[in-house]
């Protein structure tokens, strides 16, 4: 029985096959983004775990102004802290790269001004090792270094060449032993600001602590401690007691190694990846089974003399309800199956962009622990599709036989509500009319086309929109915030006049101050870190502006805080926000929030320069400048800083804006697939629809065409209908779309940023233009089968 | 005559349609015998294929009793009706309703999976002249060739009762006296009794006894002493 049956539903699915592959197709995308996420979560999450082991990456860190190196023995004989060791880091200017003669490959020469390292001690055998993907570890009181794996790429640059850097003010050219990376510099930006690493200008160079701390003239000193906690405790558990410990040595900061950027930054990648796995085969499934239903209902109506006479022969309605719940199960298998499949196939990939991206070693198990997921997915799509041609067939499956084998009597005939408005019937024409009453008396499967094409409606808005997205959250920072040319750091404060002096040039159109301080950020709710910016009243350079575009102005005693901050901290203009300076004197100050930016990304607040000096005690003194000049200003500027102690980059923003398109190149075009994967989606579901409309209102349009009415006058039938529930579900998409994008925005939402909800008028227009293509486009498929009608065959046909 | 192999007493159905009650039987009480050919006659709507819908299992009456075997049909639960039909009963219906995307012997097969101890599909259709066309589709089939195939369905069974609704409806006189001839000659072969619906009068003539049906009601059952065999039939 159970071979026959299988037999007619496997013929039936294949009189119908366009549909059904259509389907499950959508249900492949569901799960293959379901297994491909979750196996990429899972994966990473190993690697990230081994990563850490294979480092002995610490659990917690200290940073102080300077302690003496004993410390760390006090510090492990803290309750709660297991090893606790002392280290050295500072940044150090690039001034030259030299390739070993034997050296092949790429050879980048750098520009004095277009690259740093951030300078990490380490000891063979102590924490926060390396992990070296060549040579070996720097040698104690040898002038060697293990090169942060991604400039060491970007630059061609393998054991046995050299770096020239400026450290303390001179220039010391070190060996490079070795290229490595290590889980503090997974993802290492300057600033937040910055927002995707740029491993070619900032990594990490990795030296013995004796050569770092000669270099530095600190021997016996560490201004970072790195500690490892008991099993079972938390920063809280020993926070005090370090503290404590350190505040002789000017303490800025002891925080968990969840709060670290690189961690942090990665925990947030891999919290995304697993809310996503969850969120978007629902999204899909639900469209899915939309398709779906629509198609069983009408396929369990066309075979309702069928089902008589398979229950006048003695199959039972549970074995016929079963049959069909077949067709949605075999079709949600596929899908899952297809879904799991390439889902597993693209996580290799996936994995190895994030690795890339994270600068992360391949460790960890291999894929062997994905294919549950092949399996999972098999299950719940056949599951999940199975209930729903369960639930198609319900209303048929359930009638007694002898009232199978008759046709369903026809709904009553009356007019719809749509026909009571005055001008309905004066605008349709009698086809229309029979497709517009053809809406209302099947009123189930209408609903479910709305619904669908809602849905259909609200996937294309939503994944449109994160173009819109992308640029708010990405680029508006470089394009409309930031105005400057480019931008000179220094690595120490220094004085107003001298700073404008080492900027000046025929060819600089103006240069405005910035001083940054790195505070904690409070308010009665919660508390950040984050920078205090100190910007020059009335500055033109950095155009600070709400998230409606117009302009904050700075102005004495209050603050400017960011989006990201202010939803994070729960305040708003006319709040009081609290500052707190880590340094020497950790002074403190209150000030009234006047604005928020459009911006989520940065924890910054924005006041006066004076006052960030003032607060900071280094009045007269910044630590950047903002220029508005030519490339040949900034190469000039560059050549003649290269010699200064304190001048660390002269960065342009258009390159920087180069490097973000270079970066943002594959997901713009993960975007784009994802978009086009929504339309098609749409396409499907407005096509599944008419098609069905199409099978139904058959006989119908052979009687107009035998009465002489033309294929085009008969598409109306169809057409009618199928704008008036396009029309229908464009405005029920509306609000979904709006809580799609706000359910999306909320779970990438994390501690390190804020995601605004992005939807944009311009995403709607561009998703209600690609719906009415659809619909364009799926009566142009119907009205070539229109065509292709012959009214006596038709006619003939039993119901 | 021998003992009834199924009785009916004051069967009723009445069904509801847009509000107004509809008679579509009337206390009907009849016995059928093993091996008996019954003809069921009378105009559209007089309440024909209900009675045989009641007394296949395929319909429940609104009042009124139907046993078979000595059990009462009529309060079987959904499940005892489902084994009902499918154990006791065979049905051939006017457009024969034969599975589309099945061949014919695909067809038959269905029907001998679920019953236990049935005939070999083959054999079925070899029965009914087929047994070549076994591969065929409905689709590829003439009308009399599949109401065949829709006899092989039923008797691949081994039912204990055939329930005919107009089987040469649909069918030209060369293939309604092949069909009819078929119906006896299983009905012959397998001991159960044939109860066949027609608006054919002539074909009455080959039946034991006749139902005659109007407005719902079995007016009259007339016997039929002397059954002409099918081959005298004028079509």
């Amino acid at each position: 029985m159970v071979k026959l049956l299988g037999l007619k539903m496997l013929r039936d699915m294949g009189r119908s096959k366009a549909v059904y592959i259509i389907c499950a197709l959508v249900v492949t995308i569901g799960f293959s983004g379901y297994s491909l996420m979750s196996i990429a979560y899972e994966r990473l999450m190993d690697t990230r775990d081994a990563f850490f082991s294979a480092t002995d990456f610490s659990t917690a860190f200290a940073d102080v102004e300077q302690a003496p190196l004993a410390v760390a023995g006090r510090l492990a004989a803290v309750p709660g802290v297991s090893v606790a060791e002392g280290r050295l880091t500072d940044t150090a200017r690039v001034q030259a790269l030299r390739w070993h003669e034997q050296s092949g490959g790429k050879r980048e020469e750098l520009l004095a001004g277009e690259a740093e390292l951030l300078l990490i001690s380490t000891r063979p055998e102590g924490m926060n090792r390396p992990y070296l993907n060549a040579g070996s570890l720097p040698r104690a009181g040898r002038l060697e270094t293990v090169l942060g794996a991604g400039f060491a790429a970007a630059h061609g640059l393998r054991p046995g060449d050299a770096v020239s850097l400026i450290i303390g003010g001179q220039a010391t050219e070190l060996e490079v032993c070795g290229i490595g990376v290590s889980p503090e510099n997974i993802y290492l930006v300057k600033d937040l600001a910055d927002m995707l690493p740029d491993l070619s200008s900032y990594d990490g160079a990795f030296l013995h602590y004796d050569t770092l701390a000669a270099l530095l003239g600190r021997e016996g000193a560490a201004n970072s401690f790195a500690f490892t906690l008991w099993p079972g405790a938390g920063i809280d558990d020993v926070k005090a007691a370090v503290e404590d410990i350190l505040r002789p040595y000017v303490c800025y900061r002891v925080y968990d190694r969840a709060d670290h950027v690189s961690t942090a930054m990665l925990q947030a990648e891999l919290d995304q990846l697993q809310s996503m796995a969850g969120v978007i085969p629902v999204l899909f499934l639900l469209v899915a089974a939309v398709i779906l239903y629509i198609t069983l209902f009408r396929l369990v109506e066309q075979q309702r003399v069928q089902i008589g006479a398979l229950l006048s022969l003695g199959f039972s309605h549970r074995a016929i309800s079963l049959h069909f719940a077949c067709f949605g199960a075999a079709t949600g298998l596929l899908g899952g199956v297809a879904g799991g499949a390439s889902g597993i196939l693209c996580a290799v990939p996936i994995w190895e962009y994030y690795l890339t991206f994270y600068s992360m070693p391949a460790l960890g198990a291999g894929f062997g622990a994905a294919y549950p997921y092949l399996f999972y997915s098999a299950l719940a799509g056949a599951l999940f599709c199975g209930a729903i041609g369960w639930l198609a067939a319900r209303g048929v499956a359930r009638l007694q036989p002898a009232e199978a084998l008759q046709p369903a009597a026809p709904p009553a005939g009356k007019l719809t509500p749509l026909e009571r408005l005055p001008w309905t019937r004066e605008l349709l024409t009698i086809p229309g009319l029979v497709g517009l009453r053809g809406v209302f008396r099947n009123g189930r499967r209408s609903l479910f086309s709305l619904v669908g094409i809602a849905c259909a409606y609200m996937m294309i808005a939503s994944l449109v929109s994160m173009n819109s997205m992308v640029d708010i959250f990405i680029y508006d920072e470089l394009t409309e915030v930031e105005q400057q040319d480019f931008t000179v750091y220094f690595n120490a404060p220094v004085a107003w006049a001298d700073a404008r002096a080492a900027v000046s040039h025929p060819e600089v159109r103006r240069a405005e101050l910035v001083l940054d301080v790195g505070v904690t950020c409070k308010s009665p709710v919660a508390s950040l870190e984050g920078t205090l910016k100190g910007l020059e009243v009335g500055g033109e350079l950095l155009r600070l502006a709400d998230a409606a575009g117009r302009p904050l102005a700075l102005a004495e005693g209050g603050a400017i805080i960011t989006a990201h901050m202010a939803a994070a901290l729960e305040l708003g203009p006319g709040d009081w926000l609290e500052v707190e300076s880590p340094g020497p004197a950790g002074q403190t100050m209150r000030l009234p929030v006047a604005g928020v930016t459009g911006q989520y990304m940065n924890s910054t607040v924005y006041v006066p320069l004076r006052l960030a000096a003032e607060f900071q005690r280094t009045n007269g003194a910044c630590n950047s400048l903002l220029v508005a000049g030519t490339e040949q200003a900034r190469r000039d500027v560059a050549d003649r800083l290269a010699d200064a102690a304190r001048f660390t980059l002269a960065e342009g923003r258009l390159a920087k804006i180069d490097k973000m398109n270079a970066a943002m190149g594959s997901m713009l075009f993960i975007l784009y697939y994802m978009a086009f994967a929504g339309v098609a989606i749409g396409f499907a579901v407005i096509f599944t629809g008419s098609l069905v409309c199409f099978e139904e209102m058959k006989r119908e349009m052979a009687t107009m065409i035998t009465l002489g009415l033309n294929s085009r006058d008969c598409l109306e039938v169809i057409s009618s209908g199928q704008w008036l529930l396009t029309f229908g579900g464009v405005i029920l998409g509306l609000p979904l779309t709006w809580a799609a994008t706000e359910a999306m925005v909320r779970t990438m939402s994390g501690d390190m940023y804020t995601i605004p909800n992005y939807l944009s008028g311009e995403a709607l227009v561009r998703a209600t233009v690609l719906t009415l293509v659809a619909v364009v486009l799926s009566n142009a498929v119907i009205h070539r089968r229109l065509r292709r009608i012959t009214p006596v065959d038709i006619m003939r046909e039993r119901n | 005559m021998s003992e009834a192999l199924l009785t009916a007493e004051n069967l009723s159905r009445q069904y509801t349609g847009g509000g107004v009650p509809v008679h579509a039987l009337r206390a009907a009480s009849f016995t059928i015998a093993p091996a008996e050919c019954i003809i069921v006659l009378g105009p559209s709507g007089s309440g024909k294929s209900t009675l045989l819908n009641i007394i296949g299992g395929m319909d429940t009456p609104t009042t009124g009793r139907l046993c078979y075997g000595g059990r009462d049909v009529s309060a079987f639960s959904a499940r005892e009706l489902t084994e009902y039909r499918r154990d006791a009963v065979g049905f051939i219906f006017q457009f024969f309703n034969l599975i589309p995307s099945l061949t014919a012997l695909e067809n038959v097969a269905l029907a001998a999976a679920i019953t236990a101890g049935a005939m070999s599909p083959p054999e079925a259709l070899a029965l009914v002249g087929l047994a070549e066309r076994g591969a065929h589709f409905p689709s590829q089939l003439s009308g009399g060739e599949q109401q065949r195939v829709s006899i092989a369905r039923a008797i691949v069974k081994n039912p204990a009762l055939f329930l005919c609704d107009e089987p040469t409806g649909a069918l030209d006189t060369q293939n309604s006296a092949t069909v009819v001839r078929l119906l006896l000659q299983m009905r012959d072969r397998l001991g159960c009794p044939v109860v066949i619906i027609t608006h054919n009068t002539e074909i009455a003539r080959a039946g034991d006894r006749i139902f005659h049906m109007k407005d719902g009601l079995l007016e009259k059952i007339s016997i039929n002493s002397a059954p002409v065999p099918v081959e005298d039939l004028q079509w």
